[in-house]
């Protein structure tokens, strides 16, 4: 099973919604703008409800986690496309937003 | 949550039996608990340990993020041949022999 990879150079925010599957600590300490935290053992229980945008992109710490995430959402989305970012955050060299927890 | 869950879409290794899991810890070379921890410190963990092991040593890991099952495997590459026991309660185990 595989699931579209996107380079973190490539993620639009004004157009995708970024999934940061990591915990809420390292969320609070920084984010890509506009990411919205949904922890993975969270993500098993609104995956089924939540409404998704048209395009989502999952990250995570380092790429892989957010590979079964990605699945998970793609399993439940009907006409989204779902994206991991590749290299995950420790890739992402874009700003970073901080918040609090 | 009726579809497929977090297990349903984890491409993990093929499993072990209960009985054989069971034996096959007795005899590991290292066993690493590693429950409550998550991506990427597992995987690092599993790619130093393989790298200690003499060929066709087993290393266990034993976790309870389904990821791991196979994100584990897939960092320690051809350097270890890899199999996984579900407990059916949200434990795993990976096993991984150095090849």
């Amino acid at each position: 099973m595989t699931v579209e990879q996107i380079d973190p150079t490539d993620v639009d925010t004004e157009i995708a919604d970024v999934i940061d599957i990591r915990d809420e600590d390292s969320f609070a300490e920084g984010h890509i703008p506009g990411a919205e935290n949904v922890p993975l053992d969270n993500l098993e229980e609104v995956v089924d409800e939540r409404e998704w945008n048209d395009e989502v992109v999952v990250a995570c710490y380092v790429g892989q986690t957010s590979q079964q995430a990605a699945r998970l959402i793609d399993a439940y989305a009907d006409d989204v496309i779902v994206a991991s970012m590749s290299g995950g955050y420790k890739k992402w060299d874009g700003p970073l937003r901080q918040s609090n927890k | 949550m009726t579809g497929p869950s977090l297990d349903d879409v984890t491409d993990s290794p093929d499993e072990l039996d209960d009985e054989t899991a069971t034996q096959l810890v007795k005899e590991a070379a290292e066993v690493q608990d590693m429950t409550g921890e998550v991506c990427p410190y597992p995987q690092v963990e599993a790619k130093k340990a393989v790298q200690q092991l003499d060929e066709g040593a087993l290393l266990v890991q034993e976790t309870d993020h389904v990821p791991s099952t196979e994100n584990v495997p897939r960092a320690v590459g051809d350097d270890a041949e890899a199999k996984v026991w579900r407990s059916g309660n949200g434990l795993y185990r990976i096993y991984l022999w150095k090849q």
